[in-house]
């Protein structure tokens, strides 16, 4: 049964090692946390409770390393980076996205929209290269060598600096992270355009707001209470939706750029078999999911008072 | 019900707009002429997209961004002054706009803004025309309005837009429109999307409220038993031109033009018992108002048409006391038989 | 009632719509470049299995189109021949969970009860798996071979579909065909493909467009990551590009542009496809793009 971890892990130190199986379960056992005596559902359940408890096992590759330790070291990064995407994309997203739905008839909207359609549909880590290569591998004609330093830019900080050092460690923290932030970005920001332009033309055509103009109403009011107050809330949804997959959409590019969050150490995990690692990254995800999916719906139960019921 | 002596209010001066589209200038509004006096209500009937709504929203310079005044002008008169609306900056037009003016679309499911409550309308209406009032005399004011309008003041007023019927949104909305006292209040379709009997009950009301206060109304529809309930003076539109204006019993009557003669006769009579002639509709289908020839409009159309009809418009024609025609052949248009 | 020759009638108009969309026609025209140089490649442009040390990395030529691989081979050939097994691969992966999705969406909502609300739950659940890192994940686990990885991306990406199709079923439920349908004591299987399914068709075919870029992207990853067995494909060719650092060799850029702009005209031409067909079945979209 290749899908019990402790199995593997077993049958993987008795290879390995050349220890033998009593030795091999003992360690195992410890490892986990478990008695493996006991059938395998009832170890399950044993995990899960040890889980609620907050205890999500030891490390394989790093032996007395607890995950739950891992988790919190390389969280933070990844929640940086994609945190500041998700947060710039949006931004940027609305701002080009509402330039263009009011501009339609100016000769830059039609630009904005396109290239907006257009890198919304190339995947992350495509555009992870193309810039890697455009900042930091291309020598660009009249340069003696290409934009950017892109190999003393990998990692997430540079070695010895701490947030002791203050301003130095967070401009550091920036140059590191910048690659992938701006991945992130670019990923993301035609989605926000495009979803923004749409909901903006569509709220003008409203007839809420026409009326609003005939009831002599100003034009800020009826641009803050009535248009971007309607236009706003698919954007709102969309960013509590997209909060959910911060942790899960870092893998590629924290492997492009060697940026050891969450993702990378998944990555890792997967490829030295660290399997409480793996679950315990997994668990992470999935459950920031789960409560930005619950988070959208509050969100959406307070802008949206169609959604809400029973009042 | 005399209107002699009445003052002038609205005046639409030789009126043209056209709408800017890719295939050319759509000539929407052709030289109307069209008078609103104090108290008075006017229908205008006519089929949709014959430019009824178009005019009522240059009243207010609504108009969507691709329309073009041609020529002409509206008047308003206020305080023995003249405001010409057709010139007036933004910011002046704003002061007009529901104070004085109250256009009102039909009441479809989004005349109101979803995310806040109907009291928000009312109080950012008020708030937006600086009257000083206070947000409880607005609350206050708007809960007598509704009462009048026989609703339960108090639930709507906290109520989003999803929480009304089609039939509550639509008296909340006139109840909106009389919150600033206009002089004027325009309303496009006021009972279409509406079932029989809300639409029995708007129409009362309208008729109790106009009873109360003093007001001109315009009202665009198509269902001319409205118009013959509620008005004082018809205009029938045909081809973004006014064809025929008078008196309502004139026009019901005895009607000029073959178009309202065929807008009139198209109205099934319950009591009679036989059918007249074209009784469902006039046959065929307005003109493509881009290109548009010089000949009446309507003589494709036309029972009653001769030569002279497809050769040149023809220009106005006083049939009676303010009873107005463009027909060459009027006086052929028989009254309309009332047998019951 | 649908008769199939309504149907070819709809399809032609619709198609003579989607050909005056100048992004519709363009996406239609790359992947159809794509499917030709995927059915023809072998025969004209045969993958050359050779290693050629003398050639490593040299630059785009008249010889070698776009220069040659860390082992000195043609890269031109890899690109014509390494779109194949994705797009076979994203058609498996779309045709298996659009049927799901057609099948338990259709069924629910028909069925009703305690049949539709575990479904639905069971749906919502689902959807907040995190399909990438799953899948990173299993293939920790197991080894994917290509047929297994589309049936796993099926099985996970059959959700989203269920829904969307329940809810259009519900409403379709109302409509008198169906009713009649039922009156007429037609059985279940009738009623969703003689008569729910082909009124669903343009809906069905988007999701498929959507699922396919769906699966393209994260096989692509997959290869990307190494935890895929290597073939010749583009993400295999990225994988490999990356790791022999042909990224840093000026020569050899195009060993890991190619793949790369490749897979983005892959899926911009699905988005393409699949924008101008909302175009064309969503009336109120079209009159927002037009004005």
């Amino acid at each position: 049964m290749p899908s019990n971890p402790v199995d593997i892990y077993v049958n993987e130190l008795i290879s390995s090692h050349g220890i033998s199986v009593e030795a091999a379960r003992s360690r195992a056992s410890a490892l986990y946390a478990l008695d493996l005596d006991m059938p395998v559902w009832r170890q399950y359940i044993s995990y899960l409770g040890n889980l609620i408890q907050g205890n999500m096992g030891q490390s394989i590759r790093s032996p007395g390393v607890r995950v739950s330790t891992i988790i919190r070291a390389r969280l933070p990064w990844t929640l940086f980076t994609v945190g500041s995407g998700l947060i710039i994309s949006t931004i940027l997203g609305i701002v080009l996205g509402t330039i263009s739905a009011f501009k339609r008839d100016k000769w830059y909207e039609p630009i904005i929209t396109g290239s907006a359609s257009i890198i919304s549909a190339i995947p992350d880590f495509l555009i992870g290269i193309f810039l890697i290569i455009f900042f930091g591998i291309i020598t660009w004609f009249g340069m003696d060598r290409p934009l950017l330093p892109i190999q003393s830019m990998r990692g997430t900080h540079t070695m010895g600096l701490s947030i002791d050092d203050g301003f130095t460690y967070i401009r550091d923290i920036f140059a590191h992270g910048m690659f992938p932030i701006i991945t992130y970005v670019l990923a993301q920001i035609g989605m926000w355009v495009l979803l923004m332009k749409g909901s903006t033309t569509s709220t003008l055509k409203k007839e809420y707001v026409k009326l609003a103009e005939a009831r002599g109403l100003s034009n800020t009011k009826i641009m803050s209470k009535y248009v971007a107050r309607n236009a706003f809330l698919p954007i709102a949804t969309e960013f509590a939706m997209r909060m959910g997959f911060i942790l899960g959409g870092s893998l590629i590019i924290e492997q492009l750029f060697v940026y050891e969050g969450l993702g990378l150490e998944l990555l890792n995990a997967v490829h030295g078999r660290d399997y409480p690692v793996m679950q315990g990254i997994l668990l992470i995800i999935t459950a920031c999911i789960v409560f930005s999916n619950l988070f959208a719906e509050l969100i959406y139960g307070a802008l949206d008072p169609r959604t809400r019921r029973g009042e | 019900m005399t209107k002699a002596m009445k003052k002038e209010l609205l005046k639409i001066n030789d009126l043209s707009i056209a709408y800017n589209t890719p295939r050319g200038k759509l000539h929407a509004v052709r030289n109307v002429n069209l008078t609103v006096h104090e108290n008075e209500v006017v229908a205008l009937i006519g089929e949709s997209g014959c430019g009824k709504t178009t005019l009522c929203l240059s009243i207010v310079q609504l108009d969507e961004d691709n329309a073009q005044l041609l020529n002409g002008e509206i008047n308003y008169y206020k305080d023995g002054e003249v405001k010409i609306l057709t010139q007036m900056s933004e910011r002046d037009i704003k002061i007009i706009r529901w104070q004085e003016i109250a256009l009102m679309f039909q009441a479809s499911q989004s005349v109101f803004n979803p995310v806040i409550k109907i009291k928000e309308h009312f109080i950012d209406t008020v708030k937006a025309h600086d009257n000083g009032y206070s947000r409880k005399a607005i609350i206050d004011k708007s809960k007598n309005l509704l009462s009048k309008m026989q609703l339960d003041a108090d639930r709507v007023l906290n109520s989003y837009a999803h929480e009304l019927s089609g039939g509550m949104k639509q008296r909340a909305l006139i109840a909106l429109s009389f919150i600033l006292d206009p002089k004027i209040v325009i309303f496009d379709e006021p009972t279409t999307a509406l079932d029989v009997l809300t639409q029995r009950k708007i129409i009362d009301l309208l008729r109790l409220i106009k009873e109360e206060y003093d007001f001109s109304i315009i009202i665009i529809t198509h269902d001319l038993a409205i118009a013959a309930e509620l008005a004082d003076k018809v205009a029938t539109m045909y081809a973004g031109q006014i064809v025929e204006n008078g008196k309502t019993e004139d026009i019901f009557y005895s009607p000029s033009h073959p178009y309202s003669y065929g807008l009139i006769n198209a109205v099934p009579k319950l009591i009679s018992d036989k059918c007249e002639g074209d009784l469902s509709s006039i046959p065929g289908s307005p003109p493509d108002l881009i290109d548009i020839e010089n000949k009446c409009q309507f003589s494709p159309r036309c029972n009653f048409a001769t030569e002279e009809c497809f050769r040149d418009e023809p220009t106005i024609s006083k049939v009676g006391e303010s009873h107005f025609v463009a027909c060459y052949n009027y006086k052929n248009v028989p009254p309309i038989r009332r047998d019951n | 009632m649908v008769s199939t020759q309504y149907l070819f009638k709809k399809f032609k108009v619709g198609l003579k719509a989607m050909l005056s969309d100048k992004i519709g026609v363009l996406g239609i025209s790359i992947l159809l470049i794509i499917i030709l140089l995927s059915a023809i490649s072998p025969y004209i442009f045969p993958l050359q299995s050779r290693a050629d040390p003398t050639q490593i990395f040299q630059p785009p030529s008249g010889e070698n189109w776009l220069g040659t691989d860390h082992m000195g081979r043609d890269i031109w050939p890899q690109i014509a021949n390494g779109g194949r097994g994705l797009l076979l691969l994203a058609f498996i992966t779309a045709s298996i969970s659009v049927m799901i999705g057609i099948f338990l969406g259709t069924a629910a909502p028909l069925i009703g009860g305690k049949f539709d609300e575990i479904l639905l739950f069971f749906a919502d659940v689902w959807l907040t798996i995190p399909r990438f890192p799953l899948l990173v994940v299993l293939s920790g686990f197991f080894n994917l071979t290509s047929y297994v990885l589309a049936l796993v991306l099926a099985i996970l990406s059959w959700a989203g579909l269920f829904r969307s199709i329940r809810a259009e079923v519900l409403s379709l439920k109302e409509r008198e065909y169906v009713e009649a349908a039922k009156m007429l004591d037609l059985s279940m299987i009738h009623v969703i493909f003689k008569e729910i399914t082909p009124n669903m068709m343009p809906f069905i075919i988007m999701n498929f467009t959507l699922m396919m870029r769906h699966a393209i992207y994260a096989q692509v990853g997959l290869f990307f990551l190494g935890l895929l067995p290597l073939e010749v494909n583009w993400g295999v060719m990225l994988n490999i590009a990356w790791a022999q650092g042909a990224i840093y060799h000026p020569d050899a850029l195009w060993f890991i542009l190619a793949p790369a702009i490749a897979i983005s005209l892959l899926i911009l031409s699905l988005v393409w496809i699949n924008r101008s067909l909302e175009n064309l079945f969503n009336p109120v979209l079209r009159t927002d793009h037009d004005d």
